[in-house]
């Protein structure tokens, strides 16, 4: 019998390697199109990708080409480009900071995003959560109704009008926080665009938890569990909250890695160096090394992502099998 | 952890631990991490409190420095942060006046073809090395040569007619026959095609800083990359800069030769992209100058620390004169008249810009009396709702063309509204003419106007140096930026004679670029719009902060701060 078992785990646990192992293959293939497909693309572009382009001579504008390797057919570039990526060399930007290497422009900027972004993921999220649960089982409350008008305001405004008026009031006129990103001062200079980036999924995350523990107050399970006699503070922290996580987590995952991708508005506001406005930037003056290294970035994170939230399904809803696992 | 059916399994208490304990560790250092690496930056090199306000002047800038290297950094904020660092033999002062920078003298042949130049005494670059002239005529080679592939201002050898330039800078002569030589370690001799009478205002320009030979061969790809990659002989130094941050600072240079006159321990370059958002650090006293744009530009304008200066753009519609219909004369002269500039400028962009009717702009060449060029050329094509029907009939019994489409660059909200005013105002005066507008990436617009196939581009042009030919150039027939596609005998005979044998002949080339400036307003070959304004505010304590027309804006060796 437990021999039995054990054998039926190694079954399970090769299955879940097997996955894991057909998911990231697949990521790689995908990966490696997106490439591809960009590539081209960028190489349909008009236009060239340096500075000064108008007082170049078509000859200076050819050399250049020649110089960066731009001459070459767009199919020898593509595999030279790749080649040199699987070696970490990711080309030199051409004119957002000329003959700056990619890793060394884009590195920092990755960290500052990434950072600004999951801090305001995750302030939204908790903040979110709380709400929610306190305007759900304060149903129909003052609670509930604030909570209400906040999530309404934070879905519905953009960003940047939060972004404006915490820069203003909070930054400007009562000079609590830095109005403008600083590296040397990078906690409290993050909280103003941190607590702006935070209103979405506050917002959303709010409105997500209180319908769902709406509908689990009135399921059969919580009614069975309060017939049982179970204390409140129990079956709220045991069987309501638990239950809405799951669902949170599948709204919120998505959510986080839309933030960690960088805000165009909020980078712009705070002056923030990050991905966003360099990705617009690249895209606009042709500057391809620059658009492929951050387009691969967005990429692999969003295909990462995705993984680990199936992956932390099974972790935390045990009812969740991956394919093939099932009993 | 336990396992489950072979899976790891954890408590959801342990996974909402572990998440959050993730999640803030992986959040406070990336936010640390961001910072930590300027932080160092900005101790190692700079002065104490070199950079804090009160000391230090703090200039807020729209956008990050693209380059170091003098021959790559075509944006007005690496330049001047390379011209601050890194001095040429001439800096423009205060008041736009040459003054001689490395150069400690020089003497002019007498048919204005040679220039001797002496290099100042015990000159040293920031490892401690002797500054030679060699230094210059490397500098200036690996430009011609296009070193690194940087031919962005080989154009610049062209504009100083320096002797060869044309074989050289085409390949067919060996760099070393371009006329410039070193004869002894402190003087350097340039040999010229044909007087350059604007010479040194060139020379004051980022591409003709020196470079050391051997730093830059020893750094090879990483040269001028970061601030340790570069060598210095400016009143300052770079001490932070970081390509992914939003601040850079030069910091004074206590063995620059003139180091007892710099007044001010560092400049810092904070990159503020909102222009709000830098008004309200000035505001707070975090920067000692913004410019301002747009509205701000209303707002402000009765502020005592408001200055407005003429800006270094005009826009025009360009024409490619070439495309059917718009080689009709009466055509361009109808549309030439039907612009109310006026009306642009005060209702449209409220922004400080001027009407302008010419080619040239305010403030960019006046002559030894002190007479501006542009305001000295003719003004054509004042707004007249009657000139300009009657050319348009004309016109239509001349061409078929009754459609046109003006391409303006996406990025750029202010064009959007003059386009359309344009195209609203012009539409209802010229009865039967259909005006569409083409929204573009610049990139794209740059393609189109590169390949001629456009007919109509709401387009800017500023000068590199001060001489109304950094303007009247791209209307010679052979000119690689004719986007026009212009060609006229007499224009093209007069500019030359104004730049080859009358160069010498101040008045004469006066009159004759006079002329040219005339010829291809009158033929309406471009249509001026407007010149740009630069509206500041500085702080009151400083002084000396410029926006210079060409060239580099600003020599902060020139600032002081109480």
């Amino acid at each position: 019998m437990a021999q039995a078992v054990m054998k039926k785990q190694r079954g399970q646990s090769s299955a879940m390697g097997h996955y894991v192992a057909e998911r990231l293959a697949i990521a790689v293939v995908t990966l490696f199109l997106i490439l591809f497909i960009l590539f081209m693309l960028l190489s349909l572009m008009p236009g060239s990708p340096f500075n000064n382009e108008e007082k170049l001579s078509p000859d200076q504008i050819a050399a250049l080409r020649a110089h960066y390797g731009l001459d070459k057919p767009v199919l020898e570039r593509f595999f030279l480009y790749v080649w040199n990526m699987l070696h970490g060399d990711f080309g030199v930007s051409y004119n957002i900071q000329t003959n700056m290497p990619i890793a060394r422009m884009v590195g920092p900027r990755i960290v500052t995003t990434l950072g600004i972004g999951f801090a305001a993921g995750v302030v939204g999220a908790i903040a979110g959560f709380l709400l929610g649960v306190l305007a759900a089982l304060k149903q129909r409350s003052g609670w509930d109704t604030a909570a209400t008008i906040i999530a309404v305001l934070g879905v519905s405004l953009p960003s940047f009008v939060f972004a404006l008026g915490l820069s203003y009031f909070v930054g400007f006129k009562l000079g609590w926080f830095p109005i403008l990103f600083s590296a040397s001062d990078p906690i409290r200079s993050a909280v103003l665009p941190v607590i702006a980036l935070s209103m979405f999924p506050l917002a959303s995350v709010e409105r997500y938890t209180r319908s769902e523990i709406v509908s689990i107050l009135d399921s059969d399970f919580m009614l069975l569990a309060k017939s049982k006699g179970l204390p409140g503070g129990l079956l709220i922290t045991h069987h309501v909250i638990r239950n809405t996580l799951i669902s949170v987590l599948t709204v919120f995952v998505p959510m986080l890695v839309s933030l960690m991708s960088g805000s165009l508005v909020m980078e712009k506001l705070f002056s923030i160096p990050g991905l966003g406005s360099l990705y617009i930037t690249a895209i606009q003056s042709n500057d391809y090394n620059v658009v492929l290294a951050i387009s691969f970035i967005y990429s692999v994170i969003f295909i990462l992502s995705m993984l680990l939230v199936d992956i932390l399904y099974v972790v935390v809803d045990p009812r969740i099998r991956i394919a093939g696992g099932s009993d | 952890m336990n396992f489950k059916f072979g899976i790891p399994t954890i408590s959801r208490k342990e996974f909402l631990k572990g998440a959050g304990a993730t999640g803030l560790a992986f959040m406070a250092a990336s936010l640390a991490a961001c910072g930590s690496s300027s932080k160092s930056d900005a101790g190692s090199g700079s002065a104490p409190g070199a950079t804090s306000a009160g000391t230090g002047v703090n200039i807020a800038v729209a956008g990050a420095a693209i380059a170091l290297d003098p021959i790559v950094a075509g944006d007005s904020i690496s330049m001047c942060i390379i011209s601050n660092v890194c001095e040429g033999l001439f800096v423009k002062d205060e008041n736009a006046e040459i003054q001689n920078g490395l150069c400690k003298e020089y003497t002019v042949s007498d048919d204005q073809l040679t220039f001797t130049l002496t290099l100042r005494d015990g000159l040293k670059w920031s490892n401690g090395d002797d500054l030679v002239a060699d230094d210059f005529i490397y500098a200036w080679q690996r430009n011609a040569v296009a070193d690194n592939g940087a031919a962005d201002f080989q154009y610049q050898i062209e504009m100083a007619a320096i002797k060869n330039y044309a074989a050289v800078l085409a390949g067919k002569a060996d760099v070393s026959e371009l006329g410039i030589s070193a004869p002894d370690k402190k003087t350097i001799v340039i040999e010229v095609e044909h007087p350059v009478p604007f010479l040194f205002d060139i020379l004051a320009f980022t591409p003709w800083a020196p470079v050391q030979k051997a730093f830059r061969e020893e750094k090879g790809a990483d040269f001028a990359l970061t601030k340790d990659d570069m060598l210095y002989c400016g009143p300052f130094t770079l001490t932070e800069y970081e390509s992914s941050c939003n601040q850079f600072t030069i910091t004074k240079n206590p063995d620059y030769w003139d180091a007892e006159n710099v007044a001010i321990p560092s400049v810092t370059f904070k990159v503020i992209t909102d222009t709000q958002q830098a008004v309200m650090s000035y505001e707070q006293g975090d920067v000692d100058y913004v410019e301002l744009t747009g509205d701000l530009v209303f707002q402000y304008e009765n502020d005592s620390a408001f200055t407005d200066t003429p800006g270094i753009f005009n826009y025009y519609l360009m024409i490619n004169t070439k495309k059917k219909g718009l080689d009709n004369q009466n055509f361009r002269m109808a549309l030439a008249y039907a612009l109310n500039r006026d009306d642009i400028c005060d209702s449209i962009l409220k922004d400080g810009s001027t009407p302008v009717n010419q080619m040239c702009m305010v403030g960019l060449f006046a002559n030894e009396a002190g007479k501006d060029f542009a305001t000295a050329s003719p003004q054509l094509y004042v707004y007249d709702e009657e000139k300009a029907k009657e050319a348009w009939k004309q016109a239509k019994q001349e061409t078929d063309l009754r459609e046109i489409t003006i391409i303006y660059d996406e990025e750029k909200e202010f064009a959007k509204t003059t386009c359309a005013y344009i195209q609203d105002t012009v539409q209802k005066l010229l009865e039967g003419l259909t005006i569409n507008l083409q929204s573009t990436p610049k990139k794209n617009r740059l393609d189109l106007e590169g390949k001629r196939d456009y007919e109509v581009i709401f387009h800017a042009w500023g000068p590199d140096y001060s001489d109304p030919t950094a303007i009247l150039a791209m209307y010679r027939s052979d000119h690689p930026s004719n986007y026009s596609n212009w060609a006229d005998d007499e224009f093209d005979s007069t500019y030359d004679t104004a730049n080859t044998t009358d160069a010498g002949n101040a008045d004469a080339r006066w009159d004759e670029l006079m002329r040219c400036n005339e010829i291809c307003t009158e033929k309406a070959v471009c249509i001026p719009i407007y010149q740009t304004g630069l509206a500041a505010l500085t702080n009151a304590s400083t002084h000396g902060i410029t926006a210079h027309i060409t060239g580099i804006p600003c020599y902060y060796k020139f600032v002081t701060k109480s």
